[in-house]
């Protein structure tokens, strides 16, 4: 601690820079950009191939969209709690963070499924705007990053958020198939944030040598 | 009454009240820890703390002797694991202690 915390003028400044590091503690090993960006590149592969395959069959595939993008992400929130526990605990040591209340949680879950039909929706009813889908969806995604990254304030955050609505203006801008364009959006987030976690977590693990023992 | 700094003070702003429990540097270092979390083990404690093992135990157990922090010992497999959390008390001893110390200095002379 580079502040004393009993200098009463800083201690409320001293809190937010403490609650600010322990949050930037969840996000230090790039373990969450790797699950995410994971996760990105899987339903963006789901995306890709609905639009390959025959309207008929697209269509069942489709409709199976919403529940896999909800399925996905909760599991990678298990894959994240298991890498961390193998991984950083041991090294780094543990914390638990406040769990958001039951109400918001389930707003969270209703906003993901809705963006899911959403997309679903667009992809395969889309009208005379959909040309503009894919910059909709990087706009989405990039308010999702701010959003997470409001208190914990990393730079590689932020800097993931403004290539998220980059690329979906671009691949706006130069047009081609709704869902292959939203597919290949999906695609460069998945990239860049398991590229980026990729760098994080062998950062991390070279800072942090295994315990003793281990 | 208390004179602080040639200031007027009503008792209840005095330093002198002031939670001697949460006010010894090391134990605050560790009491702003906790209040930003829901809970943390020793290691992660004694890594962004930077004390030393024996000064964070011992700081631990005066917290945990108050009633403001609540110690789990458990283990993950063979590693033993001392999970530290606040208590409801320590929680409300923390902000009280913020709102004494910002009472303060807000009586203090510019």
């Amino acid at each position: 601690m580079n502040t004393s915390p009993t200098d009463p003028p800083n201690l409320d400044a001293e809190v937010s820079r403490v609650q600010r590091r322990t949050l930037q503690y969840w996000f230090e090993d790039g373990l969450v950009e790797l699950a995410i960006g994971s996760s990105f590149l899987l339903l963006s592969s789901w995306i890709a191939t609905m639009s390959l395959l025959p309207t008929s069959v697209a269509g069942k595939l489709g409709a199976g969209f919403p529940v896999a993008y909800i399925l996905i992400f909760l599991a990678c929130r298990r894959v994240i709690r298991r890498a961390k526990e193998g991984l950083v605990y041991p090294r780094t040591g543990y914390v638990s963070y406040a769990r958001p209340s039951p109400r918001r949680r389930l707003l969270s879950q209703l906003a993901g499924a809705i963006v899911a039909a959403l997309v679903v929706l667009l992809v395969r009813k889309a009208p005379p705007i959909e040309a503009w889908i894919p910059a909709a969806n990087g706009l989405f995604i990039a308010v999702l990053l701010f959003l997470m990254n409001r208190s914990a304030k990393l730079p590689r955050l932020s800097l993931l958020a403004g290539i998220a609505a980059v690329t979906g203006l671009l691949l706006s801008v130069r047009g081609g198939q709704t869902d292959q364009t939203i597919a290949a959006l999906f695609a460069v987030i998945g990239l860049v944030m398991t590229a980026g976690g990729a760098l994080a977590l062998r950062r991390y693990l070279r800072q942090a040598p295994p315990p003793e023992g281990a | 009454m208390n004179e602080i700094a040639g200031a007027s003070m009503s008792p209840r702003h005095s330093l002198a009240d002031v939670d001697r429990i949460l006010h010894e540097p090391a134990r605050l270092v560790i009491a702003t820890m906790l209040y930003a979390v829901d809970a943390a083990d020793f290691l992660y404690l004694l890594r962004e703390s930077g004390l030393s093992k024996g000064n964070l135990s011992s700081h631990l157990s005066r917290l945990e002797a108050a009633g403001y922090v609540s110690i789990e010992k458990t283990f993950r497999g063979k590693i033993p694991l001392t999970i530290c959390r606040f208590t409801g008390s320590g929680r409300e001893a923390f902000r009280a202690y913020r709102d004494h110390l910002k009472r303060i200095v807000d009586t203090l002379p510019e």
